[in-house]
């Protein structure tokens, strides 16, 4: 039964660590709506950027996870190196600190995306659901890279350094074995577009059937 | 005030109560972040390098026209006052993260449908704006605009990642699509927070509007994706677009339910809500949004004939505390406000009823 209105049942429950101790709430939907615990925080930018930001902490690059309004400041605990070669410390580019990013979210350039390539992948495909863009590409845009298999700067030697920080379960290993029904789902999302844009709805249904199928898995 | 219209004129071309199932979408909205990748993006710019990128992005819009062949006129936001700034916001042609920028443009067209916010979290952020169910054509717009633009500017992209974009959880296609929906129906009824966590379960958010958090002014929400990674453009709108279909079938459904099953009482609580909107000397905002969706559920259900919806879509943003004040061009104190607020919305209400006859 839902503690807030005694009427409901509970179908919500929220747990929550506060200064220390563990706090539980058993709300039904609509209490919990009400007292903001889930629907439309859920998704939202803000949450969005919350779980991006937790994807990070949980690599163990970043700060020490974004534990709401703790304010963790930048003496907390960096489990990297300051000062690490690319990948790591700061953006060559811009200069941003990779620390400052894990805390704000917020990239310096265009050239931080490559810096932090290795940290930021994982994240980005556990936000999105999805690792690669699909859709316009400006005319000076890079083209698709042709296979699947190339995971860049993850692969790359050297780069094992950026790992060694981090839990032993690389990101990019779970990857491996995944690849061809990604670029499956890539080539069928590619076609489904242009499906769209050439109105042809059947085809579309299908191919989005297929790609639902696909990544229900 | 160059970049405002005529004082009085809250209503935007694309909030003129038409379009595609406009007896619960309001206007739909498309948004597209870009950055170029040859310059520090906003939160790490200093003051020369925003001097440099807003001339940039300006230069760069010169000579576009849109559809009828209007350019879009560029607005420093120094130029304008906190006051025009804020109405801005409310008329939903800027953010707040925006206007709160020291150095920024907007520029928009003349209808207001096209606006380009240059440094708000992204150097650039494309929108395009229609009444009712819109998004596609909203989105050929905006890809329209995208598209002049990439040939002049560098965009920042990746052959995996799609378009950079300052926060990661806007890359790929940087598209936000959103629409604005008035579900008095649903609220009544208690189905919002199921209609939300549906929509949650799709990929979709949904926030009240105004509000904070799940508080609603006006029943009002605004829905949008939550991914702009992985799908094509085409296919989020689709998305999108079937699925609030689906939701103004059932906010529809549930009115003529509401209808059947109490009659005359729903037809009391809209013929107060008119009374009171109609004759009140003083009336706050909060109480303002909840008649004014009275009084616009009254208009979809036929039950007041003698009005159109043109006049809760002009008074929803009328009423906003900003845009009063701008209205009555005092920096007025809250009572004040009320008393005004009022006396706007027993015009409007008279106007309209006169447009009727």
């Amino acid at each position: 039964m839902c503690e807030e209105c005694g009427q409901r049942p509970a179908t919500v429950h929220v747990a929550r660590r506060v200064n220390g101790h563990q706090t539980e709430m058993h709300l039904c939907a609509q209490c919990a709506m009400e007292k903001g615990e889930i629907g439309p925080l859920m998704q939202s930018p803000a949450w969005m950027l919350e779980q991006f930001l937790a994807a990070l902490g949980g690599l163990g690059v970043g700060s020490p996870g974004p534990a709401a309004g703790s304010a963790a400041g930048p003496a907390a605990a960096p489990l990297m190196p300051p000062g690490r070669a690319p990948g790591g410390g700061r953006c060559p580019a811009c200069g941003l600190p990779f620390q400052e990013f894990a805390r704000t979210g917020m990239l310096g350039c265009a050239h931080c995306y490559e810096a932090f390539r290795h940290e930021l992948g994982p994240a980005i495909r556990r936000i999105h659901g999805a690792a690669r863009h699909v859709g316009h590409r400006p005319p000076d845009g890079p083209a698709p890279r042709p296979s699947a298999g190339d995971r860049p700067l993850a692969a790359a030697p050297g780069v094992g350094a950026s790992g060694a920080a981090a839990s032993p379960e690389t990101p990019a290993a779970s990857a491996g074995p995944q690849e061809p029904a990604a670029e499956r789902v890539a080539r069928l999302r590619a076609e489904l577009q242009k499906a769209i844009a050439e109105e042809r709805y059947e085809d579309a249904a299908r191919l989005r059937d297929e790609i639902r199928a696909l990544t229900k898995e | 005030m160059s970049a405002l219209d005529a004082p009085g004129n809250a209503l935007s071309s694309w909030m003129r109560g038409d379009g595609p199932s406009s007896d619960v979408v309001l206007s739909s909205r498309i948004r597209l972040a870009r950055n170029m990748r040859d310059a520090p993006y906003p939160p790490r710019l200093d003051r020369a390098g925003a001097e440099a990128v807003v001339a940039r992005v300006a230069e760069a819009l010169r000579g576009w026209t849109d559809e009828s062949g209007r350019p879009l006129r560029v607005v420093r936001l120094d130029a304008l006052s906190p006051l025009e700034r804020q109405v801005m916001v409310e008329k939903h042609l800027t953010s707040p993260a925006h206007v709160r920028q020291a150095v920024g443009a907007l520029a928009l067209s003349e209808d207001e449908s096209v606006s380009v916010m240059i440094l708000e979290e992204d150097h650039v952020r494309i929108q395009c704006l229609a009444a009712g169910l819109q998004l596609r054509p909203a989105l050929d717009r905006a890809l329209r605009l995208d598209a002049a633009l990439a040939e002049r500017l560098p965009w920042a992209f990746d052959a995996e990642w799609g378009h950079l974009t300052t926060c990661p959880t806007n890359v790929g296609t940087g598209l936000r699509a959103s629409v604005m929906v008035h579900l008095p129906g649903l609220a009544m009824a208690n189905q919002i927070p199921g209609v939300l966590m549906t929509l949650s379960n799709n990929g979709m958010t949904a926030r009240g509007l105004y509000g904070e958090g799940s508080e609603s002014a006006g029943n009002l929400f605004q829905i949008s994706n939550a991914q702009s990674l992985g799908r094509a453009e085409g296919e989020i709108v689709q998305r999108m677009e079937e699925a609030v279909r689906q939701l103004a079938e059932r906010e529809r459904s549930v009115r003529e339910r509401l209808l059947n099953q109490m009659g005359e009482a729903l037809k009391d609580r809209i013929w107060r809500a008119y009374g009171v909107l109609a004759h009140a000397r003083r009336i706050s905002s909060a109480e303002a949004m909840e008649l004014l969706s009275l009084l616009r559920l009254g208009i979809d259900l036929h039950i007041l004939p003698q009005l159109d919806a043109k006049v809760f879509n002009e008074l929803i943003v009328a009423t906003r505390p900003a845009f009063l004040q701008h209205l009555t061009g005092q920096e007025a104190g809250p009572e004040e406000r009320d008393v005004k607020r009022a006396s706007l919305i027993r015009a409007a209400l008279r106007r309209a009823e006169a447009r009727a006859s």
